[in-house]
């Protein structure tokens, strides 16, 4: 068991085999040290406890054995500088290793960007400018714009409103289908206009109006207020009154008729899933159930083609009043992937 | 008073007065006012070991007050000895000077003061001697040695046949370059110890450029047969 081991625990410790001395390990420091004597430190060491004193006396040896005189002060100054050199960056830490652009490829890439946008906008100006109202077929929506109107969309119709500034600037829509409008009044008796599909004109005030307009035909039943409508076809814009219905052909002529109660209603009929028809020929109907549900009927035989039909019928779908039809004129119904066709029983 | 010239030279003289201002301060500088006296009267005292370790255990005590302050003190007590061991390995005064500075860089950088275990003087030892032998396996076997972590210097390097082992190696290497011939050995000195030219050590030595590399490769052969049969 060694003690701990200063030097004159060494002198007090005759116990120790060894007898260690500074002297000895000074003399071993120079290689001077017999081979028993750097036995003897070998051992000496094992304890972990004189490694430290080993180093103190390693020290000191240095210090009474110097090679060359340094400059500390120097040296410190030098190295404090090399210190502050390296935390520089750290105080302000360097942007991350992010690839630097050019201000140019900066400037290109926003170019292009910018370009794309544009193009992209231009292309799809229409779904920028105008938020679009569309219904499938069998289906009927209502809604209401941005100046308080209310609009009924019959199936299969689609309705254009502009996006910006709807009810301040500019009151126009556009309609391809059939639907009911119910215009508010504005303060400044902005007016209201309804573009049709063959280009015809509806300019209104306040005012309540039943529209059916595709690209072959436009028909405007007034049920309240003024109406003024027009066609491109050059004609004076003509005044509707409540009760009239314009009709403005392809040809682009206006014709008003003053219409029954009864047959008013039929115009309307519509908004409440139903379909009126008076002396309406089969082909006329297989048309309209086609614009409104989207199934294509074909009649068989000219002879049916030609039959008219009268009555309000239910308009649910088209199966509904294609079996009621059937019923009534005596014809088979046959389907066809998406497509019925009309035989006429013998 | 050798020591306290070291820090009023280190610090200029703004320093100086402050130590002069510090007198009248708090506890705690005056507490490291008096151990600096104590440490200088120390040097004079027969028994240097006790010295030394209460040099240590002064600049640990500073080190918990002001860690700048602590550094400094470290760097001027040991640069020094330290540069002197190390030089015993490199023979050569810049790459001593300049493996002792690294070695203080990292302790700072490190800021070793907190997690060695051992004493600061055995760790700089440690890593002196340590970075001596990376640089000697690095010039005359082209060993690239990777940096020790501070754990396995320490597992390590405290072993006694590690301690020993580093030991025989200065001492080797102090006998190989003794054992040069006289003017083998001056010019090896001249150019690596001091630093000269080749042109500088011909001219002093009137003696040929040719002659002087001749010298030297020839130096260096003997230390790279030396190093390299045990290393």
């Amino acid at each position: 068991m060694q003690g701990p081991c200063g030097p004159e625990t060494y002198y007090q410790n005759k116990k120790m085999k060894p007898e260690l001395t500074k002297y000895i390990v000074f003399s071993y420091f120079s290689g001077d040290a017999t081979p028993l004597q750097k036995e003897m430190v070998l051992k000496w060491l094992e304890d972990a406890r004189n490694v430290e004193l080993y180093f103190t006396w390693l020290e000191e040896w240095e210090k009474m054995h110097i090679q060359f005189q340094p400059d500390p002060a120097k040296a410190l100054t030098k190295v404090k500088a090399k210190l502050r050199d390296e935390e520089q960056p750290a105080l302000t830490p360097e942007p991350l290793p992010v690839r630097r652009i050019s201000r140019k490829m900066v400037l290109l890439w926003a170019a292009a960007c910018l370009f794309l946008m544009s193009f992209a906008a231009f292309w799809q100006r229409e779904l920028l400018i105008y938020r679009t109202y569309h219904t499938a077929f069998g289906e009927q929506t209502r809604f209401r714009l941005a100046d308080g109107s209310t609009v009924l969309l019959n199936a299969n119709s689609t309705l254009k409103v502009p996006r910006w500034g709807f009810g301040k600037s500019t009151r126009h829509v556009f309609l391809d289908g059939e639907a009911e409008f119910s215009v508010q009044h504005t303060h400044d008796h902005q007016y209201f206009k309804v573009h049709n599909a063959d280009r015809s004109l509806i300019t209104v005030l306040g005012t309540e109006f039943v529209v059916y307009t595709r690209a072959r035909k436009t028909s405007v039943v007034l049920n309240k207020g003024k109406v003024e409508i027009s066609s491109p076809a050059g004609d004076q814009p003509l005044t509707m009154l409540p009760g009239d219905r314009a009709t403005v052909g392809t040809s682009g002529r206006i014709v008003i008729e003053k219409l029954s109660d009864e047959k008013l209603a039929e115009h309307s009929a519509w908004t409440e899933h139903r379909l009126v028809f008076d002396d309406t020929p089969l082909y006329e109907v297989a048309r309209r159930i086609h614009e409104l549900f989207g199934v294509e009927v074909k009649i068989n035989g000219r002879e049916l083609a030609a039959r008219t039909a009268t009555g309000s019928f239910p308009a649910k779908n088209a199966d509904e009043l294609l079996s009621i039809l059937s019923y009534m004129y005596d014809f088979e119904i046959k389907k066809a992937d998406n497509k019925v066709i009309l035989i006429p029983n013998r | 008073m050798l020591f306290l010239n070291f820090v009023i030279v280190l610090n200029g003289t703004h320093k100086f007065v402050e130590l002069k201002k510090m007198q009248n301060k708090t506890l705690d500088q005056d507490y490291s006012n008096k151990s600096l006296m104590q440490a200088e009267s120390g040097l004079d005292r027969e028994e240097a070991s006790d010295t030394a370790i209460d040099k240590e255990f002064f600049i640990r005590s500073v080190f918990q007050t002001d860690v700048e302050k602590g550094y400094d003190l470290l760097f001027c007590h040991y640069y020094t000895p330290l540069c002197s061991h190390a030089v015993r390995y490199v023979y050569s005064r810049e790459v001593a000077e300049d493996i002792v500075s690294e070695v203080f860089l990292a302790f700072w950088k490190k800021a070793a003061h907190i997690h060695i275990t051992t004493s600061f003087r055995a760790y700089l030892f440690m890593s002196v001697r340590n970075k001596c032998l990376t640089y000697l396996r690095w010039e005359f076997k082209n060993e690239i040695a990777e940096e020790l972590s501070d754990t396995t210097l320490v597992s390590m390097h405290m072993q006694p046949d590690k301690l020993v082992e580093f030991d025989e190696l200065y001492q080797r290497i102090v006998k190989i370059v003794d054992g040069l011939p006289p003017q083998n050995q001056k010019v090896f000195l001249m150019s690596r110890f001091n630093g000269m030219s080749y042109q500088q050590i011909a001219d002093k030595l009137q003696i040929s450029r040719k002659a002087v590399e001749a010298h030297i490769s020839k130096a260096l052969g003997e230390l790279r047969r030396a190093l390299g049969s045990n290393h």
